[in-house]
């Protein structure tokens, strides 16, 4: 049925319609009815989406972020991608180029508003058409331009990838320069190797300290150690007096550190080594629980991990440190905060 | 922050607005920047406003004008103004996200700002021009419109509930509802089609 003037509830049936808000049914019968031809209707409705328009209008006017039109950008480059790769716009590419061209470009200068192309739109706007000061210019961007979105895209993700490389080669160089310097001192005689044990969050990690008792010189390679924003890991001897700080390891985002120093005191004062986690800066005693632990023995034998000393080993064994004994610990504070920590899993390391 | 669209500080006639669309369609990356340009603080604004959150509305508002771009070639005079087809689908994709996530109304933003209007510009029907002074008026519809029925108006626009929904929530009968809501969408109307500034 087709009405000849707008009613009451024709108009009713169009506002509500307009606004998305009948139900499913109601809606369904008054799109038939549209469908159906009644211009009435129609022009009800026409009228009703426009006032329907007019109300979004007074919806307060809030600025996106700054970021949005450029992963706007973004998308629009991902599909435009894939609109040249239809077999339809292979055809459009195959036009004339010089007369296609032309004509787009002398269209989109005539009919786009310049003086609306804010500076925060321009680099965008630059890659298709704003950045032409001639026409043939446009010509050649505007032709170009799938393709260069393409290249582009490809571009930026060779460098990603050389970026990546340079990452690889740089950390294999280190690690090889690392592993270079553990060798020689391993060719030391009578070097001795500790390993310190993990606790808690590093009780994946993979510590190993190499003493040279004649030079001094100590190295410390580590692995799987627990990264935190702000903090830097420092290696302690822990010696009768109490801990002296060894350094600070330059700890990687994977948790790898490697650090050459040299320990002020005699070797055979040394008690143990231990790592603790620390806000950034100086410190001259542990404030944080000790991450790891490795006893320092008198004997200069290779110590190995999990391990641990039995009753009828003396405390100056070859093994790792004591872990469930403390008949087995040297004298000294260097057990204590291990032993108390095993059990709180929060004791720091005081001076002792 | 709530901002007046400075970015349409000159008049657009509605031709200017149709070959931005219509480049658009043609793809043209540039005409898509100036639409955003010109109506991102329209359509975001409008988008927080459905669905409460701005991590939503920034990710609606990605979807509007890449449907824009997809849609534009099929954009139809006949069915309204650029600016109307836009908040459309703007609005569309709002409600959709906002009915999947069953937001609750205490999560809705509140008008609490006034907002310059004087630069902002809609389609005056006798001279094709966009004109600062309707837009003006249709704000002052909403102003001087009776509170019952803004209420009503606001709550169909920004929930999409029905008129039997927004009955039982308001405690009116139904029909007086439906009632308001067309007295409401009159009135708004009323600025564009007389010219003259709307009466209460």
């Amino acid at each position: 049925m087709r009405h000849d003037c707008p009613t009451h509830e024709i108009k009713e049936q169009a506002a509500l319609y307009a606004l998305g808000v009948l139900t499913h049914l109601e809606a369904s019968a008054f799109e038939s009815h549209i469908r159906e031809g009644c211009e009435i209707c129609r022009a009800e409705l026409f009228k009703f989406e426009r006032a329907a328009g007019m109300f979004a209008l007074n919806a307060p006017q809030i600025k996106p972020p700054a970021y949005l039109i450029d992963l706007l950008q973004a998308r629009i480059e991902k599909e435009t991608a894939a609109r040249t790769q239809s077999p339809e716009n292979q055809f459009a590419v195959d036009q004339p180029f010089l007369t296609r061209a032309l004509a787009h470009g002398r269209q989109i200068v005539a009919a786009i508003p310049w003086r609306l192309v804010s500076i925060r739109a321009l680099p965008w706007a630059a890659a298709s058409a704003f950045g032409v000061v001639s026409i043939m210019l446009l010509v050649a961007l505007s032709s170009a331009h799938s393709a260069s979105a393409n290249q582009d895209h490809a571009i930026i993700e060779a460098k990603k990838q050389i970026e990546q490389m340079h990452g690889l080669v740089e950390r294999a160089t280190g690690r090889s320069k690392e592993l270079a310097e553990i060798i020689a001192i391993l060719g030391v005689p009578g070097v001795r190797q500790v390993q310190l044990v993990g606790e808690g969050p590093a009780a994946s990690s993979r510590i190993t300290l190499y003493m040279d008792d004649k030079s001094g010189l100590c190295i410390i390679s580590a692995d799987q150690l627990p990264v935190a924003d702000g903090m830097v890991h420092h290696l302690w001897f822990v010696t009768p007096e109490g801990p002296k700080n060894a350094g600070t390891l330059q700890t990687d985002e994977n948790g790898h550190a490697f650090l050459e120093t040299s320990a002020e005191a005699n070797f055979r004062n040394l008690n143990a080594a231990c790592i603790t986690l620390e806000p950034e800066g100086e410190v001259d005693h542990p404030t944080t629980r000790v991450l790891a632990l490795g006893k320092i023995t008198r004997s200069p034998r290779v110590h190995k991990q999990n391990s641990a000393a039995t009753p009828d080993q003396p405390s100056d064994s070859e093994e790792a440190p004591p872990q469930h004994s403390q008949t087995d610990a040297p004298e000294g504070a260097e057990q204590r905060p291990r032993h108390a920590a095993r059990q709180s899993g929060t004791t720091s390391i005081d001076n002792h | 922050m709530v901002v007046s669209i400075g970015s349409l500080e000159s008049l657009l006639t509605n031709e200017e607005w149709v070959a931005l669309i219509r480049h658009i369609g043609r793809g043209d990356k540039t005409a898509l920047a100036v639409l955003y340009d010109a109506t991102g603080p329209l359509v975001f604004g409008l988008v927080l406003m459905i669905v409460g959150d701005r991590i939503t509305a920034e990710q609606i508002t990605l979807d509007v004008y890449t449907a824009a771009w997809k849609t534009a070639s099929t954009y139809d005079e006949g069915h309204g103004t650029p600016l109307t087809w836009l908040l459309s689908i703007a609005r569309s994709k709002a409600m959709a996200t906002f009915n999947s996530q069953a937001h609750s109304s205490s999560h809705r933003l509140k008008i609490e700002d006034g907002y310059s209007a004087a630069d902002l510009t809609i389609l005056d029907d006798n001279t094709g021009r966009l004109s600062p002074e309707h837009f003006e008026n249709a704000g002052l519809a909403l102003e001087t419109m009776p509170a019952e029925e803004r209420e009503v108006l606001e709550i169909a626009y920004y929930e999409g509930l029905s008129a039997g929904e927004i009955a039982g929530r308001l405690g009116r009968p139904p029909e007086e509802v439906k009632v308001q809501i067309t007295k409401a969408m009159t009135n708004l109307l009323r600025p564009i089609v007389s010219g003259k500034r709307a009466n209460a």
